[in-house]
């Protein structure tokens, strides 16, 4: 890759990682691969050092427009910034990354009630919380609290304090043994409920009234403190990250970032303090990590419960050297995937070899698993895509080496809670050589790519038949069943036993393709898979396709053509029957015997040539054959609906 | 799958079916093969080739006898049995006949009224066979100081070897292979019978019951195009006992 392009490398987890890559940019800057392209090969420090640590921090951060607004103050200074690439990282670091944090983090300061919260075991402050003045608000907050919730009222006139708070915020029990149980959510109700100054209030003692406000006063103070703090941390001039002052509150900075999918790896660890997030991330910029884990990949084993196992610790060295930017891409495998809201299903991605073509099938399937129905229907949206894309992109893309990956499911298929323990698991669904080189072909691929209509969806309705519309029948898509690597034979014959029991003409086009393909995929091949025949197959096998369909057509039309002479109407119930039951003898003789009426005797000699040829001395497919034939006797049809 | 079952309705019943009647059998499936490829019936008309196809003796629904008359009377509808081991030639005769479904042997008239293709067996070694057109075995034998045609009866060695030489002839013109060896039949019934296949010659053919054991294509080789000589004019077609008519 070298760096001056993105590109699929052909692994699907470091392919996943760019396709992350390109969607966060997409996200935060809506530039499309084009455009990232295009800014990449003109000043790729500037994207891998600025804006890429600022999207991947804003995609953390949460949405609202301050955000907003310093998301793109950000993009100016990135923009018109001319100097070193670590600079402009610090600058991005402390400038606006920390910035867009700045209410996650002083709220999360502010949610710890208690002073004992913030001790460990052995009564030390610990280090997220380790400033005094903090400790001491958090400590004088506290104790008004505990004060005013202990306060007795008059026992004739007024209710104990803790009473009327308790009806006031609505909490079944706001102290316990001396100590007040009030959440930062109950506190602010409180706060709300004074600033209002509403009547309920005036049931509060007054003594009480007063130590609220005046604990009220304290977290207002701590707020500010808090808020200056940071103020102070994200301004240019605080900037001394190596300074003594910051090192020893580095881990009370610490950017309250989480991910569920990375958990505990390096900048996410929540025992590093904000100069080792800073020096993490920098690192994964540089390309300074070397080896990957568990931590990053889930599908490597994890080093404690495999210790035996080599690789649970995986070199990317080598790799490094080929993929510049490898650890950035690494971080954002996450952003590749698809998150479906739907049941079990859990992170998935369609991945081909190709980024522009993975790119445009993940977008369009992003899309419309919007309106996902069931989880079946993956599949079918995921290769509608993949057929979406190839129409409109005209690709020549080798359809074998696609997957569709899906994380979170076990061997039966349940969702697996993502623990940091869990392994999860990859489901591959590729398809054949021999059928990749099918469905390439236009003229094929648009073919089965239909709705065959095989039964009626709700039979107790009991519409008249000529009242059907297409939105009543139960639908069988080609395509699919072509890529599942089932027979299409069944589905045809449903189809056009279904369409004559309801005076309708079968679809022509696609089943006579259907046949056509299913008789070529019948014929028997040899075993082994490096065998000649496995190369030179698929070479040939769209050719052999078109030689089959041009052959049913012909005889089709022939049978059309006599249709009416031979009666062809009344047998059909009997050919139908001996192509369920496989009976070829039954089918041979049935049409046979309609033959000796036909006057024509031309098209009787062509029939018999193809009875001879395709049905009789075809051990392999001929119900292909045989069922074209049919559907010709039954008068042919349209040529199909997509 | 090239056996196929011919039913044919007479224009008038009773109908005349004469006891020698091959030679006409045999001109229909030539004119209708050649109706349809003419460079095919032309080539299955050198001798001493072989044919590679066969037919049955041409019967009746139902019949009856006249004493002193060459010939029984048929009613109820007349059939006969095709087999070869050349789908081309079933092909032709079978396309052959649907052109042109009306048929006059013997100056009966007939039409066309079913062409059934029936199911091969699956396995044919062990199997008891019944002929449906007999068995012809000639070899040459010196009399009055001339080679003559000798046509061999069943309680001779010869006709046995003979028969196993002429389907190893026949495998190897079906399957172009080396042709096996083992072949074995045990005959279980013989009865003799005299044909004028063509008006002043004469042949002795032999209906059979019989087991046969051995090497399934050179079986198969007879069950398709005949056991014995002579298959094209209407001898050694065989079924198996026991299997349900068509």
């Amino acid at each position: 890759m070298g760096g001056e392009e993105l590109r699929f490398t052909g692994n699907w987890f470091v392919d996943a990682g760019i396709l992350g890559f390109l969607n966060l940019m997409e996200e935060v800057y809506g530039w499309d691969l084009e455009e990232l392209q295009k800014r990449i090969n003109e000043n790729r420090e500037k994207v891998y050092y600025g804006y890429f640590p600022l999207a991947y921090f804003y995609n953390l951060a949460p949405r609202s427009q301050e955000n907003k607004r310093i998301l793109s103050q950000a993009i100016k200074e990135i923009e018109t910034f001319d100097g070193d690439k670590h600079e402009l990282l610090e600058l991005i670091w402390w400038k606006y990354i920390a910035q867009l944090f700045t209410n996650v983090w002083i709220r999360k300061k502010l949610e710890m009630m208690h002073e004992k919260d913030l001790k460990n075991k052995s009564g030390k402050i610990k280090d997220p919380y380790n400033d005094n003045r903090y400790v001491e608000f958090v400590k004088k907050r506290e104790e008004l609290l505990n004060v005013v919730l202990k306060m007795e009222g008059n026992p004739i006139k007024e209710k104990k304090c803790a009473d009327s708070i308790k009806k006031l915020i609505g909490k079944r029990e706001v102290i316990k043994d001396g100590n007040h149980r009030l959440t930062l959510k109950d506190f602010e109700e409180l706060i709300k409920l004074f600033s209002e100054s509403s009547s309920p209030l005036n049931e509060l003692l007054e003594e009480c009234k007063v130590k609220t406000e005046e604990a009220i006063e304290i977290h207002k103070k701590l707020e500010e403190y808090l808020m200056k703090k940071w103020k102070e941390l994200s301004s240019n001039s605080f900037v001394e990250y190596g300074s003594e002052k910051l090192k020893n509150s580095s881990k009370f900075y610490r950017l309250p970032i989480d991910s569920s999918f990375y958990h505990n790896y390096q900048f996410f660890n929540q025992s590093k303090g904000i100069i080792e997030q800073f020096r993490a991330f920098r690192d994964v910029l540089d390309g300074k990590i070397h080896h990957i884990s568990r931590d990053v990949s889930k599908f490597l084993p994890s080093d404690n419960e495999f210790p035996n196992v080599s690789y649970t610790k995986f070199n990317i060295k080598p790799l490094q050297k080929v993929v510049e930017y490898l650890p950035v891409y690494l971080i954002c495998v996450d952003k590749g995937m698809i998150d479906v809201n739907y049941s079990d299903i859990g992170k998935i991605l369609f991945y081909g070899s190709d980024l522009k073509f993975a790119y445009t099938v993940n977008r369009k399937l992003k899309e419309w698993l919007k309106t996902l129905q069931d989880k079946n229907s993956i599949f079918r949206l995921t290769w509608r895509a993949v057929i979406d894309t190839i129409v409109e992109t005209k690709s020549s893309y080798y359809l074998e080496n696609m997957y569709i990956i899906q994380l979170n499911r076990n061997e039966k298929g349940q969702i697996i809670i993502p623990t940091q323990q869990t392994f999860v698991k990859v489901e591959y669904l590729g398809i054949p050589k021999l059928h990749a080189s099918i469905i390439l072909d236009d003229q094929i691929r648009e073919a089965l790519n239909t709705q065959m209509p095989i039964d009626i969806l709700d039979k107790s309705k009991n519409k008249p038949k000529d009242k059907l519309k297409w939105s009543d029948f139960k639908k069988a898509w080609l395509l699919e069943v072509f890529i599942s690597q089932r027979p299409m034979f069944p589905v045809v014959l449903r189809h056009s036993n279904f369409y004559l029991r309801i005076g309708k003409k079968p679809l022509l086009t696609s089943s006579l393709y259907a046949l056509a393909i299913d008789a070529e995929l019948r014929k028997p091949m040899g075993a082994g898979i490096f065998t000649w025949e496995f190369f030179e197959r698929p070479k040939s096998a769209v050719s052999e396709i078109k030689e089959f369909y041009n052959d049913m057509q012909m005889a089709l039309n022939v049978i059309k053509r006599i249709s009416g002479q031979i009666r062809g109407k009344d047998i059909l119930p009997q050919l139908f029957s001996a192509l369920r039951r496989h009976n070829r003898n039954a089918f041979v003789n049935t049409l046979l015997k309609a033959l000796l009426k036909a006057n024509d005797k031309q098209a009787v000699a062509l029939i018999n040539s193809y009875l001879f040829k395709h049905v009789l001395n075809n051990d392999s497919s001929w119900e292909d054959f045989a069922l074209a034939l049919v559907i010709g006797l039954a008068g042919g049809g349209s040529s199909g609906e997509s | 799958m090239v056996r196929f079952l011919i039913r044919l309705q007479p224009e008038n019943e009773p109908f005349k079916v004469p006891f020698n009647h091959q030679h006409k059998l045999q001109g229909l499936i030539y004119r209708r093969i050649g109706r349809v490829n003419p460079e095919l019936s032309l080539s299955l008309h050198p001798p001493k080739v072989p044919k590679l196809f066969t037919f049955s003796l041409f019967m009746a629904e139902k019949r009856r006898f006249e004493r002193g008359k060459p010939y029984f009377l048929g009613e109820g509808g007349g059939f006969f049995y095709f087999s070869t081991a050349v789908p081309g030639i079933a092909e032709a005769f079978i396309g052959g006949l649907l052109q042109k479904p009306e048929v006059e042997l013997w100056n009966e008239k007939f039409v066309v009224k079913e062409v059934k293709s029936l199911a091969e067996p699956k396995k044919l070694s062990g199997k008891k066979f019944v002929t449906l057109s007999p068995i012809a075995v000639t070899t040459k034998r010196v009399q009055f100081g001339k080679p003559r045609s000798y046509d061999l009866s069943p309680s001779e060695p010869e006709f046995y070897e003979l028969i196993r030489e002429n389907l190893r002839e026949k495998y190897l013109a079906i399957y172009a292979e080396r042709p096996p060896e083992e072949f074995e039949m045990k005959v279980l019934n013989a009865k003799p019978k005299r044909f004028e296949v063509k008006p002043g010659i004469f042949q002795v053919a032999w209906h059979l019951v019989f087991r046969a054991k051995g090497d399934e294509g050179l079986l198969k080789a007879g069950y398709l195009a005949g056991f014995g000589e002579k298959n094209s004019i209407g001898f050694g077609m065989v079924k198996i006992d026991g299997r349900r008519r068509a």
